[in-house]
């Protein structure tokens, strides 16, 4: 049986390396993300040993008050204990002028040996108030050594119950680097005395310690008496005999190992989260394979049937199918796991060339789950996918050997699968609208209820689809291919061709759909989000960037100053002056006498200027001279016909009046207007617009500029911009990882495409023979392929429309009004890439088609 | 309907020094060895000959399926050696028709679109006359709805005659077309393709091993070891095999072969 596999695994190699590639992508995927988790690993356990240096030991109080410094210290008396350096870490902020630095404070070391950081100009610090700065801290403030800096700590006052800020001048001594990365997150730490650092955070006792052994002694016997000598302090101090049990005193190794344990919980979380999509990606390379597994039979049918005529058993067969496989899952994984570690290790190269602070490691490391997890994946789902194929194989009846070979007719779904499928959709979907329903519910919405039930039901739905794909794709395939055919013979061919297999067909543009719905409902998802959201940003802010001079109404002197200026900072398109004044009263005339306005202000502006600035030019619709534009949701103020302002003098003046829900809110009126209410009232703030492709960067720049005037900038646009680059980061990613997906998909489409031409060898000759031109051939390979990619993609596309809909009705419910945005770019770069790959999937099996000479037609096989 | 029609427009196919080498050096096999040939328009011709003698690959030349290693073959003014792939396409679309052994018909068409496949491929109109006359003398109108797998052979081979025929080529070349066939469906295809020659005016060149095949020929054109070996007018099985016999003991003294004169 053996000897049979491996005749006829040789006989199919080319199909079997197109249905491998999709395999190895997959296994390569797997085996780079754990690689990538080693690295993440390794890289932060060196740098917590880092933070040990050179000590042999890490002494922990943890759990107990501490014990001061000098009684740590002088636990050194403990036999075989050589140095015990008291430990003390605290966050502050290092001030130098008008800058300011948060950073990490550490003690000094008693030696420096001990010290995780290295020296590169000037002393350690060696007395009280002095210190030594990381090198890039120092560049920040501009401080050099033997200069000053002012230290900034909280300390907490106990008499009024409060944390005050305290502030220290100190002396640099000299500037570090931190070339091993143990505080790698904070650009370094500064290192200044022991007790210096205590105070700054307001403290006196310590609760680690680095320990150095004397040569040769053990630490299994020292560290214990070192733990009880520590104890023995503690209790002398007064503390119980319960705390004082937690002292433990640790080897580096213990240590580290230790804190890597629960530092590592994020690195896997990270993991896990990519391994999904590996996952994912290995799915979709198990329906390629289905496929690739479907044809091979099929075209052995013969083969199978002589062997069966012959005595072979169904279990032989089945067998022999299985173990082709195994060899193609254990072959192709192998090659995945390679292609990625050469390809992770070749990012090493590239990252190690550049600073990225973080000392990273040479070479990968391969350890056994790096080669393990991703083979033992790839082989069982090959195998898998193998499985109804092998099934198929053994119901191949002995007679098959003796009728004249014809093209395999492949089955459609049977009623069992097309019941799952809709019980599954029915019941997917029903929970998905159930969690949206829960997460709008009017009074009390819950989003967390919503997802814990939209999700699964989500999830559950795709897979009913999926699993029904062969009843509903090829139905869609007909639709948009009866569309096709009338542009000709090519095309009727063509859709002819793709609804031959209708399982084939829809397994292949399944593949395909499962990529892009999930890119296409994370892209829909994240519009919608966004979209979301900048509504409710346009409503609260009406304005990119607001500056307010003086912050009263009367520093007004100023405010062209600071017009000038910010108007000259780079990405600023325009900016416009607003007066704001508070009249003695208004009062609005309606049908049943004047009511008053709850808010004296009224705010001043240039209509035709203010279109210039506002997002939403409709809040200040229907403002013009001689109105009053009244901001107001209140039915019973719809009905004014004026209203009378009460000037601080007691003068009144009469205006017309238009109310406007959702304004600005505040009633405005026009420049001209206000110069007749509040004469001498001058602007104090500035609505600014910005064209700037940098907006947190130009706001800065425009508080830069205006500080000193004493004007307050506030950025709506900033907290936008923030809020955008993360939602594109996070969606970039996910998008880059779901793109593996589709390319092994699109592989899969090309694979289709060959195994069609092979099976079609004697009908594609035919043609050619009865006038079909080598064009013609190749143009109906390229409908079909264009065909079964654009199925696939465009059902993606709406089934992601429905999905990322549903996700951000869950979602964001609870924050208002849903915008439900379709990401119109994302879905025709979809589109082209699909129409692309469709159309270059179908050029190498097309060369080969255009080659079979139409004489082959007349051979009989 | 008419009879005996012989129409002006289609031309001969003839050969001149026709030869085709397969394989290089020692391998070297000489299917065709300067045939010189002709077959006049409206006639049934039968080529037979011992297997291995060459008649598929005479025919695949005659047709532009192949290309010769040297002499030429022409349709009409033709010259088809000459031909460049999408020249040999369109000839084979719009002047020659094939009816291959195992029918060879596109399993997802209907016996209609079966038959129109030529048209559609050319995007030419159909003959709406053309098509029922093709219809009915080949007995379809009822299959024509059906695909190839609910049909039977015969049926399947009707079908591929009428496709065959539909674009009025001016000559329909089959190998072996009763090659799949029982006798009795075997013995109607033939009767079908000799009513398409005398009432529908068509030339046929058809490859077959049955000298009972061949009697429904006009001709029948003997060939051996890639030559013409022999020359028969109205043949009766019993006239073909003796013509047959009389190349067995050919074979056996090898005598340059008679060329078959171009009669008409
Ligand atoms: N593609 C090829 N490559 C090499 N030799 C070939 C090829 N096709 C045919 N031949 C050889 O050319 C010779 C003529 O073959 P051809 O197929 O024309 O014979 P035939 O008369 O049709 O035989 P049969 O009655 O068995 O169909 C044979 O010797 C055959 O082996
Ligand atoms: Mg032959």
């Amino acid at each position: 049986m053996f000897r049979l596999t491996f005749a006829q695994m040789r006989k199919s190699v080319g199909k079997l390396v197109s249905a491998g590639i999709a395999i190895a992508i997959g296994t390569a995927f797997v085996a780079a993300t754990l690689l990538a988790g080693n690295i993440m690993t390794s890289t932060s356990t060196d740098s917590v040993a880092a933070t040990l240096a050179d000590a042999d030991a890490h002494l922990d109080l943890g759990g107990t008050v501490g014990l001061a410094p000098e009684a740590i210290t002088s636990l050194d008396a403990t036999a075989g204990v050589a140095v015990v350096s008291p430990q003390v870490q605290t966050y502050i902020n290092v001030r130098r002028g008008e800058r300011e630095v948060g950073t990490l404070a550490v003690s000094a070391a008693a030696e420096p040996r001990l010290e995780a950081q290295k020296l590169t100009s000037g002393a350690w610090p060696a007395a009280t108030n002095e210190v030594a700065l990381p090198a890039a801290v120092a560049e920040r403030l501009g401080a050099t050594v033997s200069g000053t800096v002012d230290i900034v700590g909280y300390t907490f006052d106990e008499a009024k119950g409060e944390s005050e800020e305290t502030t220290t001048t100190v002396t640099v001594t000299g500037l570090l680097d931190d070339p091993s990365g143990a505080y790698v997150s904070f650009d370094g730490a500064l290192v200044g005395q022991v007790d210096d650092v205590l105070a700054w955070n307001g403290g006196s006792l310590v609760t680690s310690a680095l320990v150095t052994l004397d040569a040769g002694a053990d630490p299994a016997t020292v560290l214990p008496a070192l733990a009880d000598a520590a104890r023995a302090e503690l209790v002398a101090a007064g503390t119980s005999d319960e705390d004082a049990a937690q002292v433990r005193a640790l080897t580096k190794q213990q240590y580290a190992d230790e804190r890597i344990a629960q530092l590592s919980g994020d690195t896997n979380t990270v993991m896990y989260v990519v391994l999904a999509f590996g996952a994912l990606a290995l799915v979709v390379a198990g329906l390629v394979i289905a496929n690739t597994f479907q044809v091979l039979v099929a075209q052995r049918t013969r083969t199978l049937a002589l062997l069966r005529c012959v005595g072979a058993t169904k279990k032989q067969l089945r067998a022999s199918v299985l173990l082709e496989a195994g060899v193609l899952g254990t072959l192709a994984s192998l090659t995945g796991i390679l292609v990625g570690a050469i390809g992770v290790q070749a990012l090493l190269a590239v990252l190690g060339t550049r600073d990225l602070g973080v000392p990273l490691p040479q070479t990968i490391e391969v350890t056994p789950a790096v080669v393990l997890v991703p083979l033992i994946a790839g082989v069982v789902v090959t195998v898998l996918a193998a499985f109804a194929p092998a099934r198929g194989a053994t119901r191949v009846a002995p007679l098959a050997a003796l009728r004249p070979a014809d093209a395999p007719s492949v089955r459609g779904g049977s009623k069992a699968r097309l019941l799952l499928a809709v019980v599954l959709t029915v019941v997917g979907g029903a929970m998905l609208a159930g969690g949206i329903a829960v997460a709008n519910a009017g009074e009390e919405p819950r989003p967390e209820i919503g997802l814990l039930l939209g999700i699964p039901g989500g999830a559950l739905s795709f897979v009913g689809l999926i699993v029904g794909s062969v009843f509903w794709i090829p139905a869609v395939a007909a639709g948009i291919g009866a569309l096709l055919s009338r542009t000709g013979a090519s095309a009727r061919l063509a859709s002819a061709n793709t609804l031959r297999n209708p399982r084939r067909t829809a397994a292949t543009s399944t593949a395909l759909l499962i990529g892009v719905t999930l890119v296409a409902m994370m892209s829909t998802g994240a519009a919608s989000a966004r979209a979301t959201f900048n509504d409710q940003l346009d409503s609260h802010f009406a304005v990119d960037v607001l500056v307010e001079a003086s912050g009263s109404s009367d520093g007004s002197g100023n405010l062209d100053t600071v017009r000038e200026k910010v108007a000259a900072v780079p990405g600023v398109a325009a900016t416009v002056p607003v007066t704001s004044t508070y009249v003695d009263k208004i009062e609005l005339t309606l049908p049943d006498g004047p009511v008053p306005l709850g808010s004296t202000e009224v705010s001043g502006i240039d209509p035709t200027a203010a279109r210039t600035v506002l997002h939403d030019p409709r809040k200040i619709d229907g403002l013009e001279d001689g109105v009053l534009l009244v901001d107001s949701s209140r039915e019973l103020h719809l009905a004014a016909t004026g209203a009378v302002v009460t000037r601080a003098d007691g003068t009144t003046l009469d205006l017309r009046v238009k109310v406007i829900t959702g304004g600005l809110g505040t009633h405005m009126v026009t420049a001209t207007t206000m110069k007749q209410i509040a004469p001498d009232a001058t602007a104090s703030t500035l609505f600014v617009r910005l064209d700037s492709d940098n907006p947190v960067r130009t706001v800065d720049d425009i508080r830069t500029q205006v500080q000193d005037l004493g004007a307050w900038v506030t950025g709506a646009v900033a907290e936008r911009a923030m809020f955008e680059q993360v939602i594109n980061v996070l969606l970039a990613v996910v998008v880059g990882l779901l793109a593996v997906a589709v390319v092994i998909a699109l592989i899969g489409v090309t694979n289709t495409l060959s195994l069609s031409v092979l099976e079609r060898q004697r009908e594609n000759a035919t043609l050619r023979a009865i006038g079909l031109s080598r064009k013609q051939l190749r143009s109906t390979l390229a409908i079909e392929g264009l065909l079964i990619a654009i199925v696939g993609t465009l059902l993606g596309v709406v089934l992601g429309l429905v999905y990322g809909w549903s996700g951000a009705a869950t979602v964001l419910g609870s924050f208002g009004d849903v915008s439900y945005a379709v990401p119109w770019r994302d879905i025709a770069l979809a589109l082209v890439v699909s129409v692309v790959a469709g159309l270059l999937a179908s050029v190498l099996p097309a060369r080969r088609a255009v080659r079979t000479s139409p004489v082959e037609a007349l051979a009989v096989d | 309907m008419n009879t005996t029609v012989v129409p002006g427009s289609t031309g001969t196919v003839s050969a001149r020094g026709l030869t085709k080498v397969y394989g290089k050096g020692a391998g070297q096999v000489v299917a065709l060895d300067h045939v010189d040939v002709d077959f006049a328009p409206g006639r049934f011709t039968a080529i037979m000959g011992p297997s291995g003698s060459g008649k598929s690959t005479l025919m695949h030349l005659l047709a532009g399926l192949d290309s010769a290693t040297s002499g030429s073959s022409r349709i009409g003014d033709t010259e088809i050696t000459a031909l460049g792939d999408d020249a040999l396409t369109e000839l084979r679309r719009t002047r020659i028709g094939f009816v291959f052994q195992s029918f060879n018909l596109l399993p997802m068409f209907t016996a209609e679109q079966n038959i129109l496949l030529p048209l559609d491929l050319g995007g030419n109109k159909v003959d709406k006359e053309w098509f029922a006359t093709l219809v009915q003398t080949l007995g379809l109108g009822e299959r024509l709805t059906h695909r190839p797998a609910e049909l039977s052979g015969g049926q399947q081979q009707r079908v591929a005659i009428a496709r065959a025929l539909i674009t009025k080529p001016d000559v329909v070349f089959a190998d072996e077309p009763t090659g799949n066939l029982d006798s009795r469906s075997g013995a109607e295809v033939l009767s079908f393709l000799r009513r398409s020659v005398r009432e529908l005016g068509r030339t046929i060149i058809m490859v077959t091993h049955d000298p009972a095949a061949a009697a429904y020929a006009d001709r029948v054109v003997l060939i051996a070891d890639g030559r013409i070996a022999g020359d028969i007018s109205d043949p009766t099985p019993e006239s073909v095999l003796a013509g047959l016999d009389a190349l067995r003991t050919l074979e056996t003294t090898p005598v340059a072969a008679t060329p078959g004169g171009g009669q008409a």
